[in-house]
């Protein structure tokens, strides 16, 4: 997280107070059985550490027992079970404040840079674009057999269109992810080095399973609802995906042309993935509004949103490819997916590739 | 729920003793009011504080590891106390321990097994204390206890258990201990706990003639940071690290041999040491080395180059000071760092005298009909005026289960 330039203080803000926080529960520890958050900061509370900070001009000073990569791995650990916030001895309104599922979402905050006008300016210029570039009547017409999406919006004008976006939004994920592994790591990835392939199935684990929203032995009901609409949502997407890439196979492979028929694979990917995704996304918001999470939750409704959209118009075009309105559909379809692509870099999206970097430095951690 | 008070069984307190009395009360059948001094937020006396219970055990059990049998719970209670714990009553107590976390579990309480230390003496709340007291309270609500927060009794009379306008048919009083009331009279001390315990009912019982067991002037203390909320500032206030620097006095001279005092019972041994000073202050001195291998600290520490000038932020004597780090020999290596300490009360040593039922006993020694006693209001009838590890929550527990049914047997015959 230590970048050259110094944090501003709205960095600061959020970091010093997971510092604080992390402190308070590294010494107290009562919740250490809870999750891998709350494992890293024992462990991070107990390993000897060198206290003096050199300031340049000498030593002086007792640096903090967290770092700011420290503090960005542990948040990004968090699965904000609240767990640990209603098991606080410390809790609001108790002087010591100790919020940590809040304070360490204020500093996941800081890895996204949400730009929803982005995805909304993307999505109209789709539209736009389509209305005002395809023919009136080829747009509004019916549309039946082998390619009759690319009669509405030539292949490679799809392609080009999706590809730029989706590449460009990946290598800066990528970018960012690699620097937040680099601060993770804090330079001592030398003796881990073995560990890593050993980790990578107990991440893989993690990951798929949510295993951090369990709560380490008594999880909410809450938690449990949103475990569950969580794998609907991410399964579903990895099917609407796997759909997308058996389709490539099927076009450049086979020469196939879409739309396939309705028990053709990637249809059925797609669909079950779909209803998934729209099940998901509805569930998590639903659990969201229904009380829990007192802190800024903007972020994961437009998240939400976005997600839901892709999918809801996927299977609404999917519904309707034979009519009229396949046209303007494929338009709305296309523009929700472009717009989602685009701003993978400046939204929560990215808390996938953070959180499985997060949980492979901590399966890396138990192997030692 | 409300309106006419309904209440056969009354239950003053609102922690693990208070929480175990209300439901197997309830479960035997009673209807039950729990009078909880503190507001919601604030529930669960110092129990929210608490981690662990001690457990007899004949083998490793899925909660707790090794074998801790009943004679050695015996004999570790009768060290700790100096032998002046009720011998009969313990024995029971140490029984009614085996089935303990079984009883807990099924009232909704979940334990950690993986990430604490080995222990085979003491079983661990996940979560810790506090978790535990949402798990009971939950359940006492599930079972029908009317809970009532913010509503402190200011007295009972021991004849018919009428405690303010409740006219129960047995009264529990299960409120702690007088951490509190101790701390408003001496303020140097600092109540590690929860600051609704007043010891308001303690007194009242004791003026009406109930027998006293413990000692009014002893508790249980600690040493905990001078910088710590004069109340309820928990497990992390405490100071630790000494062996590694020094402990000194108001003008800067030690004390004791730092490197002595050593193992779990360090903590209450630099309380008592502490608190016997006369000042009952005292500063951790630490160097650029003791610093890193003293244990993490909530609050930062006070900071000098010299020892000189650290004397003068901590108001010693800065020759005295000097001299000490000669004579200690750990502490060398500038820059140097200072925590200030005091004694900190884990709890009270004064209680009322109890029998097997859990029935208070008056000075007389007849039983009161209706007024039972459970948890750290009458622990000193088990620890006398020591501790063991785990035993406060154990105590708390075991009577608390007592009590309750015998208060609804009482209440319901
Ligand atoms: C920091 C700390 C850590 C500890 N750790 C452990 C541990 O790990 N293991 C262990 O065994 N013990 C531990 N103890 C001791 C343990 O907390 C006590 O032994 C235990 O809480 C006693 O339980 P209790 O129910 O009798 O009292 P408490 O838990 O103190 O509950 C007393 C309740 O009564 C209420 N009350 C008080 N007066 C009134 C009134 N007049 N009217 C109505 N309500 C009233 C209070 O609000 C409170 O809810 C610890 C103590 C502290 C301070
Ligand atoms: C490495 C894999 C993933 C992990 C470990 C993971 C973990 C999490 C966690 C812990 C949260 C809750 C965060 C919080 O409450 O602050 C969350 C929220 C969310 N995740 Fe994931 N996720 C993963 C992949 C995905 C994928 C693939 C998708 C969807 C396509 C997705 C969509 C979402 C959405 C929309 C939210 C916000 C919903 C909400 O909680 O209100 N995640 N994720
Ligand atoms: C690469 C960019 C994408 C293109 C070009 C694209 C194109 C299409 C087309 C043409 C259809 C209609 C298929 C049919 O009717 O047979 C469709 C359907 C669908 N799309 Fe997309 N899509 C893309 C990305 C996505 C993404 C990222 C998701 C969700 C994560 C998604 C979800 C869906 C769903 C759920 C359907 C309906 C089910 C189906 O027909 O398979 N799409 N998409
Ligand atoms: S959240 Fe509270 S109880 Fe849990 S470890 Fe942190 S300070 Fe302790
Ligand atoms: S909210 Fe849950 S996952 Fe996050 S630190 Fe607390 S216990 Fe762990």
């Amino acid at each position: 997280m230590r970048s050259p330039d110094a944090p501003s203080p709205e960095r600061l803000a959020p970091l010093a107070e997971a510092g604080r926080v992390a402190t308070i529960c590294a010494v107290c520890n009562y919740c250490n059985g809870f999750c891998e958050a709350m494992r890293a900061i024992e462990q991070r509370g107990q390993s000897p550490r060198p206290s003096i900070a050199d300031n340049g001009a000498g030593k002086t000073g007792v640096a903090p027992a967290f770092s700011d990569g420290d503090i960005a791995y542990i948040a990004h650990l968090c699965h904000n079970c609240g767990n640990c916030l209603t098991s606080c001895q410390y809790a609001p309104p108790h002087v010591f404040a100790v919020d940590a599922p809040k304070a360490l979402a204020d500093v996941r905050a800081l890895s996204w840079r949400e730009r929803p006008w982005l995805a909304l300016a993307i999505f109209v210029a789709v539209m736009v674009l389509t209305v005002a570039l395809v023919p009136w009547g080829m747009l509004t017409a019916r549309h039946a057999g082998e390619g009759a999406f690319y009669a509405v919006i030539p292949w490679a004008t799809m392609t080009a269109a999706t590809l730029a976006p989706f590449l460009f939004g990946i290598a800066l994920v990528g970018i960012r992810v690699t620097r937040f592994w680099r601060a993770i790591s804090g330079g001592d990835d030398a003796p881990m080095a073995g560990s890593a392939w050993r980790a990578i199935p107990l991440a893989i684990r993690d990951a798929a399973t949510l295993r951090n929203l369990e709560g380490g032995g008594i999880p909410c009901e809450q938690s449990a609802a949103r475990r569950f609409f969580h794998h609907a949502l991410a399964y579903g997407f990895l099917l609407c995906f796997a759909a997308t890439c058996t389709a490539t196979v099927y076009h450049h492979g086979f020469g196939w042309l879409a739309p396939y028929p309705l028990l053709s694979l990637p249809v059925i990917l797609g669909t079950v993935g779909g209803v998934g995704m729209v099940i998901g996304a509805a569930g998590l918001a639903g659990v969201r509004t229904g009380g829990g999470a007192a802190f800024d939750t903007t972020g994961d409704f437009i998240l939400l949103t976005q997600l839901f959209a892709v999918a809801a118009s996927g299977l609404a075009l999917l519904a309707l490819r034979d009519t009229p309105a396949m046209g303007v559909l494929l338009a709305v379809h296309l523009g929700t997916v472009l717009g989602f692509f685009a701003t993978l870099p400046f939204g929560r999206f990215a808390h996938a590739p953070y959180r499985a970097a997060a949980l492979l430095k901590a399966a890396m951690e138990r192997r030692r | 729920m409300t309106g006419a008070n309904p209440e056969q069984v009354l239950v003053i307190g609102g922690g693990l003793a208070a929480l175990a009395a209300a439901i197997s009360a309830r479960r035997a059948g009673a209807r039950v009011t729990m009078l909880e001094a503190a507001p919601r937020e604030l529930r669960g006396g110092n129990t929210r504080h608490s981690r662990n219970l001690r457990i007899a055990h004949d083998g490793p059990t899925a909660r707790i590891p090794g074998i801790y049998r009943e004679e050695e719970y015996l004999a570790d209670l009768a060290k700790a106390s100096d032998g002046r714990n009720d011998a009969h009553l313990s024995q029971r107590f140490v029984h009614a321990s085996t089935d303990l976390p079984d009883w807990l579990a099924a009232q909704g309480v979940v334990f950690q097994t993986r990430g604490i230390p080995y222990s085979r003496k003491t079983a661990f709340f996940l979560g810790g204390g506090t978790a535990a007291v949402n798990a009971l309270y939950a359940t006492a609500e599930r079972v029908g206890v009317r809970i009532l927060y913010d509503a402190q009794a200011d007295g009972v009379d021991l004849e018919t258990g009428a405690a303010g306008p409740f006219r129960p048919r047995a009264t529990v009083l299960a409120c702690g201990g007088a951490q509190a009331a101790m701390q408003a009279a001496s303020p140097r001390l600092i109540n590690r706990g929860t600051p609704y315990a007043l010891g308001e009912i303690l007194r009242a019982a004791l003026a009406q003639g109930a027998q006293a067991v413990g000692d009014a002037d002893a508790a249980h203390l600690v040493a905990v940071d001078a910088r710590s909320p004069s109340a309820d500032g928990g497990i992390v206030t405490r100071v630790d690290g000494m062996e590694y620097g020094m402990a000194v006095d108001a003008r800067g001279a030690r004390f004791t041999d730092e490197t002595a005092v050593t193992g779990p019972t360090r903590y209450a041994t630099w309380g008592r040491l502490i608190a016997a000073l006369p000042e009952q202050r005292a500063t951790l001195v630490l160097d650029a080395d003791g610093i890193d291998r003293a244990p993490l600290s909530v609050f930062p520490p006070l900071e000098a180059p010299t020892l000189a000038d650290l004397a003068a932020r901590i108001g010693a004597d800065a020759a005295t000071l000097e001299a000490s780090a000669r004579e200690a020999g750990r502490v060398t290596r500038p820059p140097f760092f200072a925590f200030p300490i005091r004694p900190g009360i884990t709890f009270t040593c004064q209680g009322l005298r109890v029998d097997e039922t859990a029935r208070v006993i008056r000075g007389d020694g007849s039983p009161c009909a209706n007024i039972f006693a459970a948890g750290m209001i009458m622990a000193p009838n088990i620890l006398g005026t020591g501790y063991v590890a785990g035993g406060g929550m154990t105590v708390g527990a075991v009577f608390g289960r007592i009590a309750g049914e015998e208060a609804a047997c009482h209440a319901l015959a």
